[in-house]
This record gives C-alpha cells, sequence and structure tokens, in this order.
C-alpha cells in the first residue's frame, strides 16, 4: 500500500514536470514576443505623437510645358524623420520628388523637389511623413 | 494466505499504477491542448500589435484612374502587410465593396511603404465615408469629399 502511494506519487510528479517543460518551452517565447511587439507599438506611438512637420513655404518654376516645385519643410517635432519614407501629394496625386535632406533632425528645413507637374492654377499640397503625420499648403499664383 | 495477502497488495499497486498513469496522460493532454490555444491566441496578438495602417489621401482631391478611384494605403505598423482584396474588406458609406471591384498595387508593403488601392464604384458629389478593414480586423476610416 504504501508503495503503490509512492509509486503513483512519483508517476505524478513526473507528469507535472513535464507540463511545466511544455508551458515553458512554448508558451514563455510567445509571451515575450507578444511583449516585443506591445514596446514597438508603444515606441510607433511615442514617435507619433512628437513627430510634427510644417511647410513653410513653396516656389515653383518653368519646366518647358510643365512646372517644377520647391517645397521646404520643418521638423517641428522632436523626432529625427526620415525622409525616403515620405509622400508628397499634388492636388490629391503622389508625386516623385528628391529631398535635400535623407534625415530631417528637429527644426530642420528640408527641401523637396517635385518636377515636371502638368497643369497650370492653384495646387493643394500634402506632405506626409514616415508615421502618417502631415501637413497642408496651397500654392496661389 | 499469504499469497492471497500478497497478490492483493499486487493488484492494488497496479491498480494504482494505473490510474496514476491514466490521470498523468489526461493532465499532460489538457496541458498540450491549453498551451497550444494560448500560443495561438498569443500569434493572434502579436500579429494585431504589428499591424497598423492608413489613408493618406487629400481627403478634398481623390484622383481617379479610369472608372476607379485611387486611394493611397500605408503601412504604419511594424510588420510586413498583406495588400489583396482577401486580406482587406472595403466599404464606402456602410456598403461593402464586392471584391472584384477593388484591388491593390501590390500584394505586400514593407513597413513605411505605400500601395495604391483602387476602388470601382460609382460616388455623389458630397461627403462620403472609406472604411478599410485590414487584417486582424484592425480599421481604417477615412471621410473624404467628391
Amino acid at each position: 500500500m504504501g508503495f503503490s502511494t509512492i509509486a503513483s506519487a512519483a508517476i505524478l510528479g513526473v507528469a507535472v514536470l513535464m507540463a511545466a517543460e511544455i508551458i515553458t518551452s512554448d508558451l514563455l517565447p510567445k509571451i515575450e514576443s507578444v511583449n516585443e511587439s506591445y514596446d514597438d507599438m508603444k515606441g510607433r506611438l511615442r514617435d507619433q505623437l512628437q513627430t510634427d512637420i510644417s511647410i513653410l513655404d513653396v516656389t515653383r518654376s518653368l519646366n518647358g510645358v510643365n512646372y517644377d516645385f520647391t517645397i521646404s519643410v520643418q521638423n517641428t517635432g522632436s523626432v529625427t524623420l526620415n525622409t525616403e519614407d515620405f509622400i508628397v501629394l499634388i492636388n490629391g496625386t503622389g508625386y516623385l520628388f528628391t529631398c535635400s535632406h535623407t534625415y530631417l533632425h528637429p527644426q530642420v528645413i528640408g527641401f523637396f523637389e517635385v518636377v515636371d507637374v502638368a497643369g497650370d492654377g492653384e495646387k493643394r499640397m500634402k506632405i506626409i511623413t514616415n508615421n502618417g503625420v502631415a501637413d497642408y499648403y496651397t500654392y496661389v499664383l | 494466505m499469504g499469497f492471497s495477502l500478497t497478490g492483493t497488495h499486487v493488484i492494488f499497486f497496479i491498480a494504482a499504477v494505473i490510474v496514476a498513469g491514466t490521470v498523468s496522460g489526461v493532465f499532460i493532454a489538457v496541458t498540450i491542448d491549453v498551451t497550444s490555444s494560448l500560443s495561438d491566441r498569443a500569434q493572434r496578438v502579436q500579429e494585431q500589435l504589428d499591424t497598423d495602417f492608413t489613408i493618406i489621401n487629400d481627403p478634398n482631391m481623390i484622383p481617379r484612374s479610369g472608372e476607379y478611384y485611387l486611394f493611397y494605403l500605408k503601412n504604419i505598423g511594424g510588420a510586413k502587410l498583406l495588400t489583396t482584396n482577401q486580406t482587406f474588406q472595403v466599404f464606402i458609406n456602410g456598403e461593402l465593396i464586392s471584391v472584384s471591384d477593388y484591388y491593390f498595387s501590390d500584394t505586400s508593403i514593407a513597413v513605411g511603404g505605400v500601395t495604391n488601392l483602387l476602388v470601382k464604384t460609382t460616388i455623389a458629389a458630397g461627403d462620403h465615408i472609406l472604411r478599410i478593414v485590414g487584417p486582424q480586423a484592425i480599421t481604417e476610416v477615412f471621410i473624404f469629399t467628391e
């Protein structure tokens, strides 16, 4: 009787150890990954809250029958922005551009060149940063 | 008499071991099931945390490409985003757009990337609401004027 109790306890003990091993090897890494994703999300939200840009000025020059635009943008936030991920919309349509700075540090002004834009008249411009923060400017003749 | 007593002890011992083994087996099986479910759930939560996107159009000027309205979708999350008409559903003014009436110019976009969402629909002049539901039911609402 005593020995059967010991044997049963041993079997149940081994089962508990196996269950603990399954939990630690499978579940704990997943919890760690979720924690990392949560930290990344907090970082992105923090950057978004600290991101701000301001379009200071737009100048236009003639390029054949079309126009080239130079858009002056200042980083008025407190996060350095990568201009390669920016998007420039003119009258709602996206255009390719070149920028004077690859990284726009806080308080620095960058110049975005958009060439060969067709059409005369008023142009409504929107510049969007890598995390979706944007500013507008209306170019009036 | 001695053997029957020993035999009884052996029978009890075997029975106890069998019961303990059965209980252990059930315990481990349940643990595996629960761990697997929690793992799957954690994976989905991780995908939800990594997924985020936004429509970056000028709400006053939505460009058109033939009979399609063109919307720019930007990946502002932390992982690559699959952009197909199976992973995204599009609503305009609350009405679900048929799968054959919209498509993306790219099948996936990297972090920070932009793709074109082309939607074929007829929109009257005035204010409209575009609602896009992506993976893990992450939703983006965009109000625009035609």
